[in-house]
Parts: structure tokens; sequence; C-alpha cells
């Protein structure tokens, strides 16, 4: 893969990449399926309820073609419905003759399944937000905005979402409900404001996925005499031990880390997790909630809670000792990572897609090197944490305000279709149906069905930008585990969708299949953020101040240049600066489910 | 305008013949007709969104607009006087633009004089260098800013050519909240002296010849002539260029900020320009940012009709 800097859902399409190759060669046409015998979705009827037997994609335009197989929709919009959204202009993107990011093959099948099809309202190209912000001043939101928490907060302040609780009630089917009403009803809850619904989750992120897991170079690690680590001493041990080994290598940086501390690859997560509080430090989008040891039926902000305060000291001494990357704070995500690549280094920390970016990466360079994981690891109590990434908080679908109702209604019919289908993706042939897929021609040239960006497609859009099969997969975690059952039986019967899995499941090279299997084992044991409702109103006039003093503090206790008194300073001043008002609010909303 | 026809200028309104006068008798129409586009820029980016200067004194929320967004009056201004950020925000801006206005100045001002010792017969050499140095001012310092964070790193070519000649512990140059300021200061004027120098080696070739061969036969060395002669010469436009840049101090890099600091030090290089985009426009709190901008322009207006009453006190010179 030529492209180094991805973004993070980016990631998760690498794997799904080497599987559309495989799929793509091993496609077979579509078998009439019959349609589910127990419906379950309940949605209202459109007055020109369609037959629901199964209708079938070929894809000929693109380079290996595939056949999708999926049930037609038990609804369709009386006459064709535009609905527009923003979408994303990447010049790396490549689409056959004809086609582009909204008119893909999947996107014509939903048109002639359901009469729905997207429409551009605007375009952008890198910066979504600024843009989304230009919109908002300019008047013409698309139908369906994609909102960060930020953008939801001010579209809610300014009153421009439209209630969709009827709609919802009424259109979504039952399995959609279900779905949205999974991990304890947070999702449904972070779109909830005072009672009603102002627009639909995000899933966007899921365990399998996004958990961090501890990298290590086996190789090094051998040669040293040294066992994986499972403790955060061990890890110190290891580090210093590969200091030691490659102290003449000015380049070596121990453990790689960026300015950011807590996101989504090198995270440190994993050393304040164990202590049952994770600060948000760097993080802009959501902000660590913990329930307060003194008092378990409150809140605390995870940044200001006493308990991550021997972390920070463990975390000073470590860079001291050079076992940190010594620049670290000049370093974002996608360079914290080039030491990985570079063979600088003996461990890191990554999602279960690390495997292959970036520590595919490596052997490019080094090419004896070989990496192997493990859960991150436990503090002196035998205890681990880690930030649990899904499902992702305060990401909303909104629909502007005085959008017409049957729009909506279209929206969450889509919804139903592709989920109805893609929770039967054990018999069908349905690949790249409810998420994105690449597939490249004979020249390794890519050619992208959609792009994988929140708010770019419709149809699957809808859903892939809620990203509801991302639910699926995690929920069958065992997708790579169906894969292993497949390839130990007899293949000969499978359909080409099974074939396909079969090949990934045979593939010798690590990959997702076996480091997901190893996020799986500790998924739901680390520390979810007990708020997930839109920001409070003091978080949005005081969180840039209080971001600065606590990014400011965090990485100057680390670099040496403020003690740990400094600390209990920013405690104070953080609670005086606005910080008492957030924490009263977001108790407030923890209690009642009142938004203030 | 250059530093030739800037003298020419004075030199013209000494004499009192204005030259407004002399365009006055032939018309001013085409003098209009060319003065249009620069005016309808100012118009356009400058004067119009001054408006926008309101945004300070509600909760703007762009979907309400300028008029649905709740009045809040000064509150924003207090919120930001009650914060331990403006003096610090002030304290950097001021300490790293006046860095780079004196150290700037003095540096390009020593290029000029040396470069303009150097022999007639070597203008091969003379404009290699001069183009050498020029050339960095071309770049824009997402490009630089690049280059530097690898070479300026602890481990980058820099701090291993000073480990090479004997220096144990060579400084943090982006990571030290100490060393920070100096490296934006002497970053920049590396950047900016080649081109600086310019003006000044254009004012040298105005200095009358006969003086320098005047003192040539009184005994004058090349070193007395430089400063009992060039630098006189010169002198209206130091002290011009000097006053001009009184204006900027509350301008201290944007860009060249925006590209090198991170949280380590933000306590020392963190400015107003840096604080108003991170708070203003990356944390959507656009009335507060507006609130800080504000109070820059405020200050930078009282700055620049200083440096207007001192550039036409000590160099006669007046833009309007």
């Amino acid at each position: 893969m030529s492209k180094m800097k991805m973004s993070r859902r980016g990631f998760l399409g690498v794997s799904a990449a080497g599987a559309a190759g495989i799929l793509a060669a091993c496609a077979t046409p579509a078998r009439p399926e019959s349609a589910p015998a127990n419906p379950t979705a309940t949605a209202a009827q459109s007055p020109a309820a369609p037959p629901t037997g199964p209708i079938s994609l070929k894809v000929d335009k693109y380079p290996q073609g595939w056949t999708t197989t999926v049930n037609a929709p038990r609804w369709k919009a009386p006459s064709s419905l535009e609905i527009s959204l923003a979408v994303r202009e990447d010049p790396n993107r490549n689409f056959p003759p004809g086609d582009d990011a909204l008119n893909t093959p999947y996107n014509r099948l939903m048109r002639d399944a359901t009469n729905v099809f997207p429409k551009a309202a605007f375009t952008y190209t890198g910066d979504y937000d600024a843009k989304m912000l230009a919109v908002m001043s300019g008047g013409g939101l698309p139908d369906f905005v994609f909102l960060n928490p930020q953008l939801y907060g001010r579209f809610l302040q300014a009153d421009a979402l439209e209630d969709i609780t009827d709609v919802w009630n009424s259109a979504a089917s039952d399995l959609l409900k279900e779905y949205a009403g999974r991990y304890d009803g947070r999702l449904m809850k972070s779109v909830t404001v005072n009672g009603r619904i102002m627009g639909l989750p995000s899933g966007a992120k899921f365990e399998a996925q996004d958990n961090m897991l501890l990298y290590y170079r086996a190789d090094i690690l051998e040669k040293l005499n040294l066992q994986p680590p499972q403790t955060i001493a061990e890890l110190e041990e290891v580090l210093r031990a590969t200091n030691k080994e490659f102290a003449n290598d000015p380049a070596w940086v121990g453990l790689p880390a960026h300015r950011v501390m807590v996101s989504w690859i090198n995270s440190f997560d994993v050393f304040f997790g164990p202590t049952g509080a994770i600060p948000s430090v760097g993080r802009t989008d959501i902000r660590i909630w913990v329930k307060d040891p003194q008092n378990p039926n409150k809140l605390i902000y995870g940044s200001v809670d006493e308990r991550i305060k021997p972390v920070l000291e463990m975390l000073q001494r470590w860079y001291k000792d050079g076992l940190i990357d010594k620049e670290f704070f000049t370093r974002d995500e996608s360079k914290s990572t080039d030491p990985v690549a570079a063979g600088k280094c003996a461990v890191f920390f990554a999602p279960a897609w690390g495997i292959g970016w970036p520590a595919g990466l490596t052997k490019q360079n080094v090419p004896e090197a070989r990496w192997g994981f493990t859960l991150p690891p436990a503090d002196a109590n035998g205890k681990r944490g880690w930030l649990e990434t899904a499902p992702s908080y305060g990401y909303i679908d909104g629909f502007r305000k005085g959008i017409e109702l049957e729009k909506v209604e279209a929206v969450i019919q889509v919804m139903n279709w592709v989920l109805e289908n893609v929770t039967r993706w054990r018999e069908q042939n349905i690949y790249g149906f409810e998420e994105w897929d690449w597939h490249y021609n004979n020249e390794a040239q890519r050619y992208e069905v959609w792009n994988n960006r929140p708010g770019t497609y419709l149809g699957t859009a809808f859903t892939t930008s809620n990203n509801w099969g991302g639910y699926y997969l995690k929920n069958a975690g065992d997708f790579y585990a169906y894969a292993a059952e497949l390839a130990a039986g007899d293949t000969a019967s499978l359909n080409g969708w099974q074939q396909a899995l079969v090949e990934i499941a045979k593939d010798p090279e690590l990959g997702e299949k076996d480091t997901q299997p190893v996020v799986l084992q500790g998924a739901g044991k680390g520390i979810y953020p007990e708020f997930f409702g839109p920001p409070t109103s003091t978080m949005a006039s005081r969180g840039a101040q209080l971001d600065k003093l606590e990014q400011e503090t965090f990485t100057a206790i680390i670099t040496g240049s403020k003690t740990l008194a400094d600390y209990d300073r920013f405690v104070e001043d953080w609670k005086k600066n606005g910080g008492n008002q957030i924490t009263d609010e977001v108790n407030r909303w923890y209690e009642t489910g009142e938004t203030v | 305008m250059t530093a030739s026809s800037l003298a020419q200028h004075n030199r013209s309104a000494q004499a009192g013949n204005r030259p407004s006068q002399n365009w006055r008798r032939q018309g001013t129409s085409a003098l209009w007709l060319m003065l249009t586009p620069a005016i309808l820029l100012m118009l356009l980016f400058n004067l119009i969104p001054t408006f926008g200067l309101v945004i300070a004194f509600m909760d703007f929320n762009p979907l309400k607009g300028f008029f649905g967004s709740r009045w809040v009056g000064l509150g924003h201004f207090e919120l930001l006087f009650a914060l331990p950020d403006l003096r610090e925000l002030m304290r950097n801006t001021v300490t790293i633009a006046v860095g780079k206005i004196v150290l700037g100045q003095i540096v390009t001002l020593v290029f000029a004089l040396l470069l303009n010792e150097v022999y007639e017969r070597h203008t091969a050499f003379k404009r290699l260098v001069q183009t050498l140095t020029s050339f960095p001012h071309f770049l824009s310092w997402v490009v630089i800013g690049g280059i530097m964070m690898d070479v300026l790193a602890s481990n980058g070519i820099l701090n291993q050519v000073l480990r090479s000649i004997g220096v144990q512990r060579p400084p943090s140059w982006l990571g030290d909240p100490s060393v920070f300021p100096l490296t934006m200061i002497l970053s920049d004027v590396w950047k900016g002296f080649g081109w600086g120098a310019i003006i000044f080696l254009a004012a040298m070739t105005n200095v009358n010849p006969e003086n320098h061969e005047a003192a040539a036969i009184d005994g004058a060395g090349r070193f007395q002539r430089m400063w009992h002669v060039t630098i006189p010469g010169i002198a209206p436009i130091v002290v011009l260029q000097w006053v001009l840049s009184i204006g900027g101090i509350l301008n201290a890099g944007f860009d060249q900020i925006l590209f090198l600091y991170n949280p380590a030090v933000y306590s020392t290089g963190d400015v107003l320009d840096t604080y108003v985009y991170r708070v203003g426009i990356q944390s959507a709190q656009w009335s507060f940012g507006v609130a800080v901008g504000a109070i820059k322009s405020g200050i930078s207006f009282v700055l620049v009709l200083l440096s207007w009453y001192l550039a036409n006190r000590y160099s006669g010179w007046r833009p309007f």
C-alpha cells in the first residue's frame, strides 16, 4: 500500500482490501435465497409494498467484478426521493468511468430498490468541520448531517436539528431498535435530549477494531532472552533492556508516543486504565468521565481524578530515563508510528489492525523483524485497563431542522433494509454491502467503491456512517472464528463469500484474523466513559481554555519541566475556571438525563 | 516603495516641492483608477469584516447569525481578563516579536554592510550569496517547519553536530520552554535576513560616492568609512525600518509558531494568534476568539499610530 498516512477508519479498510481482492476472484453468480423465515421488521409499510425476494447486484464496471446478493427491502418510497449530504472529495480516490463518490453500484442498487438516492449538498476535501461551520453560517445545510460532539452541541444550541422521535418510533424495525439499544442503552441516550431523539447514534467504533494491544518485536525479545511483557513492570524491563541494546542508535526511541497521549494509536490509556480513571488530555472529541471513587453516584472528570497521579509520576520517570520517545510532544498520531516502520522501537500500542499498519511495514527496513502481540500490561495488582472504544459517543447523524419527515423515514428504512441483510452475512454473498470496499485492477491501481467517510455515501451510507455493520462484526467477533471453522470443514460446497473467508483463514501472514480474537479476550473489561450526552454549555464556553491548561500541564510534567505538585495546582485551577460548573452539569445529566 | 525612491521623496519633501502638487495639476483620475483595486481589497477584506467584531459581545452561533445570537455584553472580556492566559500570551507575543525585530534588524544591517563592502570584481560571489540568503524567504513555513522539526529534534542534525564538538547536553530546541522563543527568533531571522538586506543595500547605493572618496583621501579605512559614511548615509532608512516594525510588535509569526509549537512549550510559545486559532476556530468558541483578536487589534492600532508619529518625526516620512 503506497499510502502511508491514513485516517483511522482508513486502517479498517486495509484488511477489507485484501479480502475484497480474494472475494472478487471467488465471486460466484448469485444463488436465489428465500426471504428470512421470521421477518423482524415491523416498519410502516409504504403504499406500494414491494416484494422482498432476493435481488442481486452484478458489479461489472470494476476490474475484478463481483456479485452481491441481498433481499429486496420491505419498503419503497412512492416516488423518487433525493437526500442531500456532504460529500468528501479525495484526489486519491479512483472510480471507473461514469462513477463517482455517490454514483456507486450500491447506491444504484438502493435507488432501484427503494427510490432513494443521495445528492451532494456540498463537497469538502480536508477540513469537514470548517466547511460545515461555513455552511452553517451561510445557510443551505444538507438534509443529513454528520456531527462530531462539538458541532452536535452547536446545532442543539441553535435549535438546528429536527426532532425525529416519532419517525424513529414508527419506522425503525425491531431489529434496528435492538441494535440501537445495545451497550446498556448508551447509544440512544447519546442522541436523546430531554427525552427527545435528536439524531441517529454513531457506532463508528467497535472493540475488536479499536481497543489497544501491545505489540512487541519477538525477534529482539528472543535475542535478549526476554518474555513478552505481561505487566507494566515487565514492560519497563523490556524498554530498559532494548534501550541498552540499541544505545548506539541515535534514532532508537524506546516507547513511541505522541502529544495527544490518549488516542487511537500509541495511546497511554493502557497505563492509566488499571487505576480506574483515564485522562482526556489532548483529545478534542470525547471527554472521559468516570465514576467518582469518593461518591459512586457521581461522575468525575478523569483528568482531575487523583488516581492517575502515580501514572504521571511513572511516565515522568520513564521520560527522564529515555524510555519514552524524547520528541513525543512534537508528534501527531501518524508521525508517532514512524519508529515502528523504521524498526526503531521494540514495543508499541495499537488496535488490532496495527498488525498490518504500521507493523507490516517494519520488514521493509528490517527483514528479520517479527512482531508479536498481547493484551496491554497489568499493573502491580494484576489489573489491566484501557479505554473501551465502543460505542463512540457524541458522534451523531442528524437531520436539519425543517426537513420533510418522509426523508427521515427513508433513511431509517434504508437502515432497516441494510441491517436485516448484513445480519445474515453467514449465508449470503453480501460482501461490500454493509461496509466500504476497495478493488484493485491488474496494475494495482485502486478503485474505491465508496469512501468510508461519514456522510459520503448513502444507502449503505446511512448505515455505514453509523456503522451498523461494525456492530455486527463486533457482535460476530466470531467473524474470523467462523472463517476458521469453515476452513476446517468441507470447503467444496461453500459459496463464493464463504470461500473467500476460508482464504483469509488460511493466510499464513499474521493479520487481524490473529489479533482480533486477542482483543476480544479483554473487550468490555476496560473503562467506559460514563458521560455521553451532548457537550454542556460550560464545556462549550470554557472547553478550549481548560484543554490548554490540561495538555500543557500533563506534557510538562512528563517532560520534567513541571513537578507533580503542579498536577495538584492544575486540579485546583481546572475546578476554579469552570470545571466545577461542568462537573455539576455532567452530574445533572447523569442523574436526570437533562441536558444543560 | 524602494529605499531610493523613499530618499528621493524625502529630499523632495524637504525642498518644499511636494510631488502631490504636480499630480494635482495633471489631474488625478488615472491615479484614483490605479488605486481602486487596492481600496476594494481593503474594503472587502479589512474594513467590512471589522463589523464582525460584534461577535465578541455575543454568544455567537453561525446558525442564528449576527441578529439571532444572544448578547452577552463584556462577558467574554471579563472571562479573558480573569484567566491567567492573557498575561502569558501578551508576554510570549511581545518577547518573540521584539526578539525578532531587534535581532532581525541588527543581523540584516550587519549582513548588508558586509555584503556592500565586497569588491566590485567579485560580483558573481556577491550575487550568489544574495541569492542563497534570500531563498528561504520564498519558502513557506509549512515546508521549513517540516525540515526544522527534523533538524532541531533532540537527536537531530544540529544536536548531533553540537555533541560532536563537545557540547555535553545540547538543548531541546522545540521542547524546552526556556529555549523555544530563542528557536523561533533565530529561525525567523535566518529565514528573513537575506531578503531584508535588499532594502539596506538599495539605500547604500544611494549614499553619495563623493563622501566615500573624501573619507578615503582623509585616510579613513574601510571600517571607518562604514561607520562614518555608510551608516550615517542610510540612517533615515534604518530608523524608518525600526519605527515601522513597531506596529508589528503583536505579530509574533502565526504560521511559524503554529507549525513548530507543541503543548510542552505553551507557557512560552503560545502567542495571541495561535491561541485565537485554537480557541476560536478549532474549538468553535468564536466569540471568545474574537474577543482576544479584538484586544490585539486595539493595541496594534495604537502601535501603528505611534510608529506613524515616530516615522514622521525621525525620518520625515509620512505615508499620508
